[in-house]
């Protein structure tokens, strides 16, 4: 293999080698979607932005802002208010429990939310029916 | 860069990466200076000078407008993080708005606030073409902000780089001056693209700040997250359908479609940067 990318490189082939491979999505198995409990429906004032933090408790300090849907560990149960989530970079932070709902999508009432790591390294999701 | 960056798993592991990369580096300088012996012929109008970067201790800089753009070929330089933007630079919506009188004022705006001017131009070109026209309610000019929003963003842009008061008008007929409008729509871009930082997306693209600006702080979200085969309607979990549908989104359609269309119109733009460096 190695003479072969040896091959490769001194033809300028390697790159298409490399990424002819497609990318796949991974199932992230044992989270779920949830969302925020504000929504916006794209018409009047947009909710306040949810902060998320890098612990449960008083003393925690705030890493970031939620989107719209936010993927926590299935089983997860608060911890001092909080519940654990997994943000789009895959770093971990906690968010108020109070701030989210059971995942449902107002346009598409069938639709389903899973959990997923993209091809491009997000964390983020997939769905179906 | 995180670990995961790094790791590309789908790849195969870090071992092939290396090679790869740099025989691309190779085929890249190759391209380079291949590009670099062919001549370049003018297009649009006459070429007129004109000078924009006149702070004293900064070297005088020029962009002439209807002249290829100043920035490198081969559609954006650097690499962004992972799922992020792909660099900054050239850009056929660039170009487009440099063939306007105001073009490079635009650019040297952009850049001021950290901004990648073709990211800038990608609003332009998707607003308004990049023509000062008017719009509905108080919509107006060639980046199609409304009064408020203008008003908002020039203050904060001014708040936040002094200089650039000296070359604005002021006033909400700013807002009508394409390069003054320019500050406030840099701003606007540089604000969504640290919104969807502030989220967890390391370095957003374009189509992302599309999403954000077409869809708010939540939506751009769930759309930079969401896998293409998803349709729009279940990504959006707020909307309603008649909701989508005044957003031009149809029934069934997928973040994909969705990204293919905003892509059509400002091109190779797409998945650059929004930010600088």
């Amino acid at each position: 293999m190695q003479k072969m990318l040896h091959i490769g490189l001194a033809f300028g082939l390697v790159p298409f080698v490399a990424f002819a491979q497609t990318p796949t999505k991974q199932v992230l198995a044992g989270y779920k979607c949830m969302m925020l409990a504000k929504q916006w429906s794209g018409e009047g004032p947009v909710p306040p932005p949810v902060p998320v933090y890098d612990a449960p408790g008083g003393g925690a300090h705030q890493v970031g802002v939620a989107g719209g849907t936010v993927i926590v560990p299935r089983s997860a149960q608060p911890t001092d208010g909080r519940l654990p989530m997994v943000r789009i970079n895959g770093e971990k932070a906690w968010i108020d429990a109070t701030q989210v709902v059971q995942w449902a999508s107002k346009a598409d009432p069938s639709a389903s939310c899973r959990p997923v790591i993209l091809p491009n390294g997000r964390y983020g999701t997939d769905g179906g029916h | 860069m995180s670990k995961r960056d790094k790791r590309a798993p789908w790849i195969g592991g870090r071992v092939r990466l290396v090679p790869a990369g740099v025989a691309g580096i190779l085929t890249g300088a190759l391209i380079d200076a291949a590009l670099a012996q062919q001549a370049q012929s003018l297009n649009g109008p006459p070429v007129q000078v004109i000078p924009y970067a006149s702070e004293p201790g900064v070297p005088l800089i020029t962009i002439n407008p209807g002249t290829p753009n100043p920035f490198p070929t081969g559609g954006g330089t650097g690499t962004g993080g992972a799922g992020g933007g792909n660099g900054s630079g050239d850009s056929t919506a660039l170009s487009t708005m440099l063939s306007q009188s105001w073009g490079a004022a635009a650019v040297s705006n952009a850049t001021d606030l950290g901004v990648n001017p073709s990211a800038l131009a990608a609003t332009c070109v998707v607003e308004s073409g990049c023509q000062n026209i008017g719009g509905s309610g108080s919509v107006a000019g060639a980046f199609q902000m409304t009064a408020a929003t203008y008003t908002a963003m020039i203050n904060a842009a001014l708040a936040q780089n002094p200089s650039l008061a000296s070359s604005i008008v002021p006033g909400l007929a700013g807002q009508m001056d394409p390069a003054t409008e320019s500050i406030a729509a840099s701003e606007y871009l540089l604000q969504g693209a640290q919104y969807l930082q502030s989220q967890g997306i390391s370095n957003p693209s374009v189509l992302d700040v599309r999403g954000y600006y077409n869809f708010g702080p939540q939506g751009g979200a769930q759309i930079a997250s969401a896998s293409p085969d998803q349709t729009m309607a279940s990504v959006l979990t707020g909307y309603s359908a008649s909701t989508l549908a005044a957003n031009g989104i149809t029934p069934g359609e997928t973040v994909a479609q969705w990204q293919a269309s905003v892509s059509s119109k400002i091109g190779n733009a797409a998945s650059q940067s929004v930010l600088n460096g």
